[in-house]
């Protein structure tokens, strides 16, 4: 007899693990299909900056309702996550990058984000370690970083304690429809019955939009990272570029972590997750131009992940009016991380209620065809298949009929 | 507690006054030459606030301690069955606390504590603990708990995280996958790994 279930979400990673904690919050019993380990693919790479500033405007209210939500992670989930509020400085080195800088300063000011302009002067009183080119940044207080794997295996943790079933080295490889609508997963193992299935698979999002016929513009985009042995606390910022082309931090054990982009990776990209030989040392010398007291500091690993890059840099979440019963949660485009616990929050509510108390009408599948203009909520009709017991419009439909 | 010393002088002062039994305190060490007397003379050796299974911690003879405890002191075969029942019950005890629990020692250190990364200090419960959480590849344990992040880079401890993990899952360490290799293999400082 196959499996029954309510919703499954499709891959374990910070964003799957995140709505699991949501959905078992509420009282539903989610399956979590995971084709390596919790956390394995992109949640496991990731560099764990956790920022409102320079994202997409679009995204700037569930950013900051993120960071309100981070705040208070370690005690929803019962276990520290080395969450560090200290602030995000985007570093110019230019009279060019500081005028981008600005514009992009005063646009996310406008929609109400603590952020300000600094000069050299005020960096080194928050940075004093910074090289001499270094001429201004910008600085948002109420950003920081934190740790990734411990957040993921937090909302896995509690997911799992609150009823969630996890499957993991599991890949699911089909999803049934009937009359276009979802009715099961089937996987390398079994087959799960469903009416109801989230697509959180990040990179493999798009592969698993295609089981459902529906096709994602998202490709893979390669990236690397390194690591230091550990030293004393230097700084406790987020540290960032004007032109997003490197990132880092010290991390509360001691190691500095750095990652970055030479310009080449969305072509090198061939599968698998190699390392190149000229990425790690791009990154280096970056880091070495921009803080000089690092020269002599040992890396001690490298690593490399990819990101699920949209053609427009925002990621798709909600309904599907094509396929009902397949919900989005995919294509974060590098910066999904800092978003997972309002994204978990977010889908639930749709899920549970038909509406996400934050508008997530910028983000519907259909804006690829139709633009900004759709309302992504259930409206509960025939078309729905959300699971009757949970959803009030359909049990709202069933009564009027 | 320092160890108390008994030596040769104390037992002939027992031998002089006729005793064939001396009261001596826990943890008493007793000099070769003492020891040979007391098993020459057939001294009965009592602990002081005696108690079931005093016989097992016996002093043992400094000097032979490669040899099976001599019988210091004689003992009923009511005492020694209760303490051939004892040793009985502890040998079964460890044997079926072998595989995962932890061989519990009053306020101690356990199995448990045992430090299985020592770059980053990670201990084999917290090792066990992500395991049986439902995490079961040597990648997925090193992110979660750091063991195999530090300088060695997981060379000392990757075959006995492979071991506890294997144990754990009830499968042969042969099958498990060891963590990604990581570049590079030995520390490189930043001004030497940025000339590429």
């Amino acid at each position: 007899m196959p499996n029954k279930a309510d919703v499954v979400i499709i891959g374990g990673g910070v964003t799957g693990n995140a709505i699991a904690y949501n959905l078992a919050k509420e009282g539903l019993k989610p399956v979590v299909i995971e084709k390596s380990d919790i956390g394995g693919e992109a949640s496991g790479s990731t560099g764990g900056g956790v920022r409102q500033s320079a994202r997409n405007l679009k995204e700037m209210p569930m950013a900051m309702e993120s960071i309100r939500l981070y705040g208070q992670l370690h005690e929803e989930l019962g276990m520290d996550v080395e969450y560090v509020r200290e602030g995000n400085l985007r570093l110019c080195t230019s009279e060019e990058e500081l005028e981008t800088m600005r514009t992009s300063v005063e646009n996310q000011k406008s929609v109400g984000l603590n952020l300000e302009m600094i000069d050299r002067k005020q960096i080194l009183k928050i940075n004093p370690f910074v090289g001499e080119k270094v001429i201004g940044a910008g600085y948002c207080p109420t950003d920081g970083h934190v740790n990734p794997f411990l957040v993921t295996y937090a909302f896995f943790k509690k997911a799992k304690s609150l009823g969630a079933l996890y499957h993991t080295h599991e890949e699911v490889t089909d999803i049934r429809l009937r009359r276009g609508k979802v009715v099961a997963v089937i996987t390398d193992k079994q087959e799960v019955e469903t009416d109801l299935v989230v697509n959180a698979a990040g990179i493999t999002g798009r592969k698993v939009a295609n089981m459902v016929g529906i096709d994602l513009p998202m490709r893979p985009v390669f990236t690397e990272a390194l690591i230091t042995e550990p030293y004393p606390p230097f700084f406790k910022q987020m540290i960032g570029h004007a032109k997003g082309l490197f990132y880092g931090r010290q991390t509360v054990h001691g190691p500095f972590l750095w990652g970055g982009f030479v310009g080449t990776e969305t072509f090198i990209h061939q599968g698998g997750k190699p390392l190149f030989h000229f990425i790690g040392p791009a990154i280096s010398r970056m880091v070495i131009d921009f803080f000089p007291i690092l020269k002599d500091f040992h890396v001690i690993r490298t690593w490399s992940g990819l990101i699920a890059q949209m053609s427009d840099g925002i990621p798709v979440l909600g309904l599907v009016d094509e396929v009902p019963g397949f919900v989005f949660a995919t294509g974060f485009s590098g910066h999904g991380f800092g978003l997972a616990p309002v994204i978990g929050r977010l889908i639930s509510e749709l899920i549970m209620d038909c509406e996400a108390s934050i508008p997530i009408n910028d983000f519907c599948y259909s804006r690829f065809y139709r633009g900004g203009d759709h309302e992504c909520a259930c409206k509960g009709n025939a078309a729905c298949t959300t699971v009757t017991a949970i959803c009030p419009n359909k049990r709202e439909w069933l009564k009027s009929i | 507690m320092a160890p108390v010393f008994i030596f040769i002088e104390d037992i002939q002062k027992a031998l002089d006054s006729d005793k064939k039994e001396i009261m001596i305190p826990r943890e008493t060490r007793i000099s070769a030459a003492a020891f040979d007397l007391i098993k020459g003379n057939d001294i009965r050796i009592r602990f002081v606030g005696d108690q079931k299974d005093d016989a097992l911690k016996a002093p043992v003879d400094p000097t032979q301690e490669t040899q099976a405890s001599p019988a210091v002191g004689r003992i009923s075969d009511g005492e020694l069955e209760k303490v051939v029942d004892l040793v009985i019950s502890r040998i079964k005890g460890a044997k079926s606390q072998e595989s995962s629990e932890t061989v519990k020692k009053e306020n101690g250190p356990t199995d448990d504590d045992l430090v299985i990364c020592r770059c980053e200090e990670i201990t084999k419960g917290e090792i066990k603990e992500v395991i049986k959480n439902g995490i079961k590849t040597p990648n997925g344990i090193k992110r979660i708990t750091r063991a195999g992040m530090g300088l060695c880079q997981g060379q000392t401890c990757q075959r006995l995280v492979t071991q506890i993990l294997a144990t754990g899952l009830g499968i042969n360490p042969t099958e498990i996958k060891p963590t990604t290799g990581r570049a590079p293999v030995r520390p490189v400082s930043f001004s030497a790994f940025s000339t590429g």
